[in-house]
């Protein structure tokens, strides 16, 4: 969610990061609110959940003012009111606009999660927090460090739609390995002991990678034959809509009625925000640590070297998969590839008229996917005599 | 081919133009199950404004391979 409130609707990570930790809370809760909802049922990508987040009119004092920025001039504000009217879709103290704010699929958080960046960044706040090893902190990288700690390394405040922590669960990572475990059949690539304990659930998509990657094996038949003149061409648009109807099925079946949203609201929240960081070459967290680099991945590997613990060396393309996969996957419990005619549209390349749609985007799994599988969906099958 | 073998081909396939002409067909039909490149269908372009739609609603839309860097494994 945070890096929606940077790359669409314009506010910075610096703002954001000088922004009071009960404010961020509040945004989020706001943006869960304005959810897509239409009269699909609950857990449908169109309306992923009935339950309510706290009353917008518990929201509008605390989102109505703008903010004086740290270490500027008075004059400086941060216009809370303008981001939070984006999210709303309307004017401050109207009447509320269509719901249209989404998330990203869980996949977008597994992927992140897997270069370890959560625990590289909890190492960093630890060094912090207990001395000066990594650095001494500018005022900037301190507003940051609260913000960081208060949201995401201590149990969310009562009541808020990020509140998921109990008796019941106690542990928020053990919370996401288990949602993951659910809807696909994977655990953290974590090394030995960083790995969170978790309730195994019975029911599970276990044969969730065993589909994804058939599918992804027919659509690159379909990609590398689509424009076949002569020969044989054994695109299987049939096949792919089945086995899009069968991730749909599976995705829906642990998805009833809702189940799941809250833990993947957060979880894509808590991920996107040290995303966002890893993005700003120019945060003061990232100065602070003497991580500058040209690249999110490079940026953390620096970090991960300053802190003692191993990033994923496969992160790039952990960072590069994560977004056109959640974008497919929720394309896929759309039930939009269900129909063998709507199929060409995932491997046909830069059609002309629409521009854009899903094949730049599956072009990136094929490659990133078969990396960070070790197997190559491209290959050729080799069938058994 | 031997003037026997001309002889009996020419009795046991008269008409040549026949074999001419199906050949000829079965090659069009055969170019008929390569028909790309040509327009996607209508469910398909839907499918791609759905996702366009759906790429405008998330948040992002930068991609991190415009910002460059390697995937050099290490600590």
């Amino acid at each position: 969610m945070f890096r929606f409130f940077i790359n669409p609707l314009g506010m910075s990570l610096q703002d954001l990061s000088d922004l009071h930790p009960v404010i961020l809370e509040a945004l989020l809760e706001r943006s869960w609110n304005q959810q897509v909802n239409t009269t699909e049922l609950a857990g449908h990508p169109d309306n992923r959940s009935d339950v309510p987040g706290r009353p917008d009119h518990l929201l509008n004092p605390v989102l109505g003012s703008q903010v004086p920025r740290a270490l500027a001039p008075v004059t400086s504000l941060i216009d809370v009111p303008l981001l939070d009217r984006k999210i709303r879709g309307t004017e401050p103290n109207g009447p509320l606009g269509p719901s249209q704010v989404r998330w990203h699929h869980l996949i977008y958080a597994y992927m992140i999660e897997n270069t370890r960046l959560l625990e590289v960044f909890r190492r960093a706040l630890d060094g912090f927090l207990h001395g000066e090893r990594l650095s001494a902190l500018s005022s900037e990288s301190q507003r940051w460090l609260r913000t960081t700690e208060e949201l995401f390394f201590r149990d969310p405040p009562s009541f808020s739609i990020a509140t998921q922590t109990s008796y019941v669960r106690p542990s928020l990572a053990a919370t996401r390995a288990n949602a993951y475990q659910r809807l696909f059949g994977m655990t953290l690539n974590g090394t030995d002991g960083a790995k969170p304990n978790f309730i195994v659930a019975e029911h599970a998509n276990s044969d969730f990678v065993q589909v994804f990657d058939e599918l992804l094996h027919e659509i690159w038949e379909g990609r590398s034959n689509f424009a076949n003149a002569v020969g044989a061409r054994p695109t299987d648009d049939a096949k792919i809509a089945a086995l899009a109807e069968r991730l749909a099925d599976m995705l829906g079946s642990r998805r009833t009625n809702g189940s799941l949203s809250r833990e993947e609201f957060f979880a894509d929240a808590t991920l996107s925000w040290f995303h966002a960081v890893l993005e700003t070459d120019s945060h003061p967290i990232i100065v602070d640590l003497r991580a500058n680099a040209s690249s999110p991945e490079e940026r953390l590997f620096k970090i991960a070297q300053r802190v003692g613990y191993p990033a994923h060396g496969l992160s790039k393309s952990y960072f590069e998969i994560a977004e056109p996969l959640s974008r497919l996957l929720i394309a896929i419990e759309q039930k939009t590839y269900n129909n063998p005619a709507a199929v060409p549209a995932l491997y046909t390349p830069a059609p002309p008229a629409p521009p854009g749609g899903p094949a730049a985007d599956t072009d990136i799994i094929l490659t990133h996917w078969s990396i960070i599988r070790g197997r190559d969906a491209k290959a050729k099958r080799v069938a058994a005599a | 081919m031997t003037t026997e073998a001309q002889r009996v081909r020419k009795l046991s396939y008269p008409n040549d133009d026949a074999m001419r002409m199906l050949t000829d067909l079965l090659a069009q039909v055969q170019s008929g199950f390569h028909p790309y490149p040509r327009p996607l269908s209508p469910e398909a372009l839907e499918a791609v404004r759905k996702y366009n739609e759906l790429r405008r609603t998330l948040d992002h839309d930068r991609p991190l391979s415009a910002l460059g860097g390697s995937s050099a494994s290490r600590t």
